[in-house]
């Protein structure tokens, strides 16, 4: 049973997005009232130990860095910035209770010409990468230079998707090549597939597009790789107007010593599921990469588990209002699943 | 459009009712908040009944009024349900819900001169006895009138030649555009000033006060369905066909922003609680689209579309007539179909959510509440799971695996595996100790120890007959077991004892009985030909569970004696009733156990096929079975068919027979990848790959993969020392040394200071002080200089004798003290830098909080208020931090 406790945001608008750090200790919330907030867990209680207001208008997504590098997050804007903040530690702090100064930016990066729609870190292992995409299409990847000095990212690479995007993720697998699966929220369905996988390849030091996932053809508003666990197949969620679970397997792995080609992946789709029966928005994964997590536009926030034969179902419904789902809106999007057979709904 | 068009709109004053106004106007009650049923406005005798249950109410309606064009809801708290209707003509009647013509204003009606199409009436919200008026143009008269609908100066006006009502001319308190015509109207809020879209081609702000010049007047086509953004006074929108133009009244010259929508637009509304978001619907068009627009740039050349965008569809694929949002209440709209059909709905926010490392999921459904959902049942997740292990020491103890047995007890598909650990550690306990020259190889399984992965069959068996421990009197022919060194071990691995007067065969089988798990003991009794012994227990146990005697047996096992009974029938005559009796009864049998007992007994001679495809007996009987019965060929293939099976379903009982090591075709690895792969379970896959003690396994990439992945889990759950001890486990496997972590280093030279174990790193030196320690406590040397450079060490803050000096505290105090290596430990603030002998410093600070060094104000004991400053950064293991001593 799914317990709720509520938090007061005093946010004055619609908050964006919703960050733990590495520990789910801290957690971080943007909003279209320019502020972000910084919260951490004080014997069970979620506190706002922080918060700022930025001057580049709405921040639409906030992500935490890897701890070892610090406590830095990084927020995208509407006014086509990035921002990189790093909490300072020691001195500041101990000044008195200017909680709010204690987060400082370290760098606004301004290449994009046009709205920043998400940022991302890399997984530690790839070290300190920003990367982020706008809706020109152009996605950025930024390393920091000196992890001691915040202040200097260097673009390392930088690629045309020659689609509005909307979405990035990180591949987590640390035995593979880096990969990103970006996503975009190009309306039209005759501009055919949405979501693009690259990956880098050590050899050019560029970024290549190795996959296409051609089954999704409308706008995309998310797209999320699983925390990999040690398997050695990727899976990514897809949010469309339908929920989208594929898998992603490199069939030139036993073949990895030739680096030099890229991978070519098998791709099988695990399951599709329009439960939400409009857009399905934001997704997320669990730790162990074994539950997912979706929020549509009727309000709801559904868990999705797959069984020991890759069926993936919906196990819980979660709701504002505690309320149970509509039946009766279901029952009208029944007949379009367009799902596996195995589908289940709740 | 098809049908007439139906507009909706919410009470001014009330939350729960809402008019629909067509051909008539209907007052609708809506139950519950989030009333989204749809009643089909089809006749109203027939959705009597839907009516009823649904959660919104027709509560009255009028049709007296024809050809209804604009109807506007008098905002007023006490006067509910008064609305101004304006017809085709132009004229105006005020009417209410509720009320018999006895209101003074119930009932009034103001007339136009020359009858021309209305097109819009507005109450001032604050001024309520002001409504505005906007026609279409007709000679030389004033487009927007405003009347007071309480003054009475009704009487002067007289009646227009030109003019065909009824009624009385009443005169408007201000007219406005003359020989113009006007298509849109709004209030600002609480104030006297209003917006109006004039002759197709004017855009002006009007103050009351002053109405002969306008106020504000721009020039575009976007005239119609003007509105004044409720969150900002001094935003506005309107349209024409199919552009929305946003405009600020401080820079009234152009639009702040041209919105382009694909088709014509037919209703513009701000959304009153929230911030900067428009609503449009378009013609024809089956979905609200918002548009966030303070994302678009002021001032810029390349202005963008607005941003944040999205779609509501109250109907699914159904067109809409309109829509309305509710005055007050967050992101709730009613939205009407052309026929009738309502939707009460509640617009959803994106929510964003995201997973804590935990079971836990915090989302924001609004922008004042975070939700945060943990869930404190028992999931059945693996995350959850492995946290439950965690608890109970899964995988942290590296000697007693009963402990780590222990952890998993509900988890039977875990168990094969850790009892295959269990006697592989035996089986090698064994072996070293009888001295033998054969070292078996860590952490195999039957397969390699049986060698069935190599080509050549070097696995020579040799046939021996057994006869059957019966009882006295009967016959039976012997059966044939096959023997070899490699297949006593194997046995032992399946955690059989051999029927060989050395071992404890008896023991075993009582202890299985005693396990509570008689079907199997007396399964094992029997296929050692002990039928005495089975038949013993089985009637036994039946006997015993019926007085409840043995309180750990689970009750209820009657049915043995049966067993027992059909079992001392057996015969070996072929084509015997008894036989084909067993084989089609056995069946009906739930036990493994017992169906295999009767498959056993009616088989021939040499085909067990019945016994080894009981698929229900564990791995390691149905294995040991096999090493017993089968000759080499048979048994080669029968292994290797089960290990296959095994491995692709990733079942960790087949371990048993992988092993993990035979790193030649890495069967093992295979079999725990497909595991991992089907259960995500990395944490059994590190602990086992680390328990089966094979230094050659631990360099395999997915194995160090899933360590490190298990490692990380350990590390985001905070699980620090869990992931220590478990790296202590691991380390005790592999015997590595472990270098040291903090080095002091000289200031001059750079070369380490260092009282402990140097790390490999530091070459030369580090051999000679090496050697240095090996002579003993008793010799070591003071170090009150640089080993390498012979430079002093830096002086302590408070003594002034170098570091490395005994400190001399301990004499002061007394004949019983005695000087600790801990006095003489050099130690320093963090943040200064300054420092001496940890006694000294200890006593300073207990008087003083700032630095004992001249000149530096640094409060060292305020830095020291976090609980323990010192070993808090020290999260990695192979983290080496080089400080340096500043010289005084």
């Amino acid at each position: 049973m799914f317990v709720a406790q509520t938090i007061a945001s005093e946010h004055k608008d619609l908050i964006h997005d919703v960050s733990f750090d590495c520990h789910g200790r801290r957690m971080a919330t943007c909003s279209s009232d320019h502020t972000v907030k910084v919260w951490d867990l004080e014997n069970g209680k979620w506190k706002c130990t922080a918060s700022w207001k930025t001057p580049g208008g709405s921040v639409s997504r906030v992500t935490w860095s890897h701890p070892e590098f610090g406590q830095i997050l990084a927020t995208c804007s509407f006014d086509r910035t990035v921002a990189v903040w790093e909490e300072l530690g020691g001195d500041l702090s101990t000044k008195g209770d200017s909680s709010a100064n204690a987060w400082l930016k370290r760098i606004s990066l301004a290449d994009s010409r046009t709205t920043v729609t998400d940022v991302c870190f890399a997984p530690k292992h790839l070290g300190l990468q920003l990367a982020t995409c706008s809706s020109d299409g152009i996605v950025r990847i930024y390393e920091a230079v000196d992890v001691m000095k915040l202040g200097n990212w260097q673009l390392q690479c930088e690629f045309n998707c020659n689609l509005s995007l909307s979405c990035l993720s990180w591949g987590t697998s640390r035995t593979s090549a880096p990969l990103i699966a970006v996503g975009s929220d190009d309306a039209n369905i005759a501009a055919g597939a949405k979501v693009l996988i690259y990956e880098y390849s050590e050899t050019t030091r560029k970024w290549h597009k190795v996959s296409t996932i051609y089954s999704v053809k409308e706008a995309v508003h998310d797209v999320k790789f699983a925390p990999s666990v040690g398997r050695p197949f990727h899976q990514l969620a897809i949010a469309s107007d339908e929920l989208t679970i594929i898998s992603l397997k490199n069939v030139r792995e036993e073949s990895r010593q030739i680096s030099s080609e890229h991978s070519i992946f098998e791709i099988r789709q695990s399951g599709r599921f329009n439960d939400h029966g409009s857009k399905v928005w934001r997704l997320s994964w669990n730790i162990t990469g074994t539950i997912l997590s979706s929020s549509g536009d009727d309000g709801s926030v559904r868990l999705w588990k797959a069984n020991y034969l890759d069926i993936w179902k919906c196990i819980s419904v979660l709701k504002a209002d505690g309320g149970a789902p509509e039946e009766e809106r279901a029952s009208i999007h029944a007949p379009s699943m367009s799902s596996t057979p195995g589908s289940f709904r709740y | 459009m098809s049908g007439i068009k139906v507009d909706v709109q919410w009470s001014p004053v009330e939350d729960d009712i809402f008019i629909t106004n067509g051909t008539t106007i209907n007052l609708y009650q809506t139950k519950e908040r989030n009333g989204t049923l749809e009643i089909p406005c089809v006749p109203v005798s027939e959705s009597k009944t839907s009516q009823e249950k649904s959660r919104i109410t027709l509560v009255a309606t009028n049709s007296e009024l024809q050809y209804m064009k604009c109807v506007a809801w008098y905002p007023h708290k006490e006067q509910k349900n008064i609305f101004a209707i304006a017809q085709a003509n132009g004229r105006i009647s005020i009417i209410g819900f509720g009320y018999n013509h006895t209101d003074d204003l119930v009932g009034k009606e103001f007339n136009v001169r020359y009858n021309r199409t209305c097109n819009y009436l507005a109450w001032n919200p604050a001024e309520r006895n002001l409504l505005a008026q906007g026609l279409e143009r007709s000679r030389n008269e004033p487009c927007v009138l405003i009347w007071d609908v309480n003054s009475n100066n009704t009487e002067v006006g007289e009646r227009s030649r030109h003019s065909f009502t009824e009624g009385p001319i009443t005169k408007p308190a201000v007219e406005l555009g003359a020989g113009e015509s006007s298509s849109s109207f709004c209030w600002f809020r609480d104030s006297k000033i209003f917006a109006v879209g004039m002759a197709n081609k004017h855009l002006r702000v009007y103050d009351l006060r002053d109405t002969n010049k306008a106020h504000l007047d721009v020039q575009h086509r976007c005239v119609a369905g003007v509105c004044i953004d409720p969150n900002d006074v001094y935003r506005l929108a309107s349209y024409m066909e199919n552009q929305v133009a946003i405009w600020d009244t401080r820079s009234f010259d152009r639009p702040i922003n041209i919105i382009t929508e694909s088709k014509n637009v037919v209703k513009l509304s701000w959304c009153p609680t929230k911030i900067g978001v428009l609503s449009v619907l378009t013609k024809d068009s089956p979905h609200v689209k918002l548009h966030d627009i303070r994302h678009s740039l002021y001032g810029s050349d390349e202005i963008e579309q607005a941003s944040v965008e999205r779609n509501i569809q109250p109907f699914n694929k159904s067109l809409l007539s309109s829509f309305c949002w509710h005055p007050r209440h967050d992101n709730r709209l009613i939205a009407v179909m052309p026929n009738g059909t309502l939707r009460d709905m509640t617009v959803y926010e994106r929510i964003p959510m995201e997973w804590s490392t935990s079971f836990e999921i915090t989302m924001p459904f609004t922008k004042d509440l975070i939700t945060n959902f943990e869930e404190t049942g028992q999931a059945n997740d693996i995350s959850m799971l492995m946290r439950k292990r965690l608890s109970l020491n899964y995988g942290l103890q590296a000697q007693d695996i009963a402990a780590n047995v222990m952890a998993i007890k509900d988890e039977p598909h875990l168990q094969g595996l850790w009892r295959w650990i269990c006697n592989i550690r035996a089986l090698i306990a064994s072996q070293a100790a009888s001295s033998s020259k054969y070292r078996l190889p860590l952490a195999s399984g039957i397969i390699s120890l049986l060698h069935l992965d190599r080509e050549d069959d070097i696995l020579n068996s040799e046939p021996v007959a057994v006869s059957w421990k019966a009882s006295e009197g009967a016959k039976y022919s012997n059966r044939t077991h096959y023997r070899s060194n490699e297949r006593i071990m194997a046995l032992q691995l399946c955690g059989w004892v051999t029927d060989h007067p050395k071992d404890n065969f008896d023991g075993f089988i009582d202890s299985l009985v005693k396990g509570g798990n008689p079907e199997r003991a007396s399964a094992i009794a029997l296929f050692h030909l002990h039928i005495k012994k089975a038949l013993e227990i089985l009637s036994n146990c039946a006997m015993s569970s019926e007085q409840g005697e043995f309180f750990w047996q689970p009750a209820g096992k009657p049915n043995l004696q049966a067993v027992a009974m059909a079992l001392s029938g057996f015969t070996e005559e072929k084509n015997a009733l008894w036989r084909r009796t067993c084989g089609t009864l056995r069946y009906q049998l739930v036990n493994p156990y017992l169906r295999a007992i009767f498959a056993f007994l009616a088989c021939d001679e040499d085909n067990y096929d019945d016994v080894l495809n009981e698929e229900d007996m564990s791995v390691e009987d149905r294995t040991a079975f096999a090493l017993n019965y089968l000759p080499d060929s048979k048994l080669k293939s029968y292994l290797c068919k089960l290990s296959d099976e095994l491995t692709k379903a990733g079942d960790l009982d087949g371990v048993l027979l992988t092993g993990e090591t035979s790193l030649l075709n890495s069967k093992g690895i295979e079999l725990l990848g497909n595991y991992v792969d089907l259960t995500s379970d990395v944490q059994t896959a590190a602990i086992a790959a680390v328990f089966s003690m094979s230094t050659m396994l631990l360099k395999d990439t997915r194995i160090i993969e899933w360590i490190e992945v298990y490692r990380d889990l350990l590390d985001r759950w905070r699980y620090w020392h869990q992931r220590a001890r478990f790296d202590i486990v691991r380390q005790s496997f592999i015997q590595e040394r472990v270098p040291p972590q903090v080095h002091i280093s000289c200031n001059f030279c750079g070369k380490p200071v260092t009282t402990g174990v140097p790390s490999s790193m530091m070459g030369r030196i580090s051999v000679k002080i090496h050697n240095v320690f090996a002579r003993g406590p008793q010799n070591r040397p003071k170090i009150t200089c640089c080993p390498s450079c012979r430079k002093a060490l830096p002086r302590c803050a408070i003594c002034l004798t170098h570091m490395g000096t005994p400190s001399g505290t301990g004499l002061e105090s007394g004949s019983g003290a005695k000087l600790t290596p801990f006095q003489e430990w050099f130690t320093w603030c963090q943040t200064c830098r300054h420092g001496g002998h940890a006694a000294h410093l200890i006593q300073w600070f207990s008087e003083h909080s700032e630095c004992p060094v001249t000149g530096c104000t640094c409060k060292c004991v305020v830095q020291d208020s976090v609980s323990h400053p010192m070993f808090q950064g020290l999260g990695k293991k192979d983290e080496t931090v080089s400080s340096k001593l500043g010289q005084q």
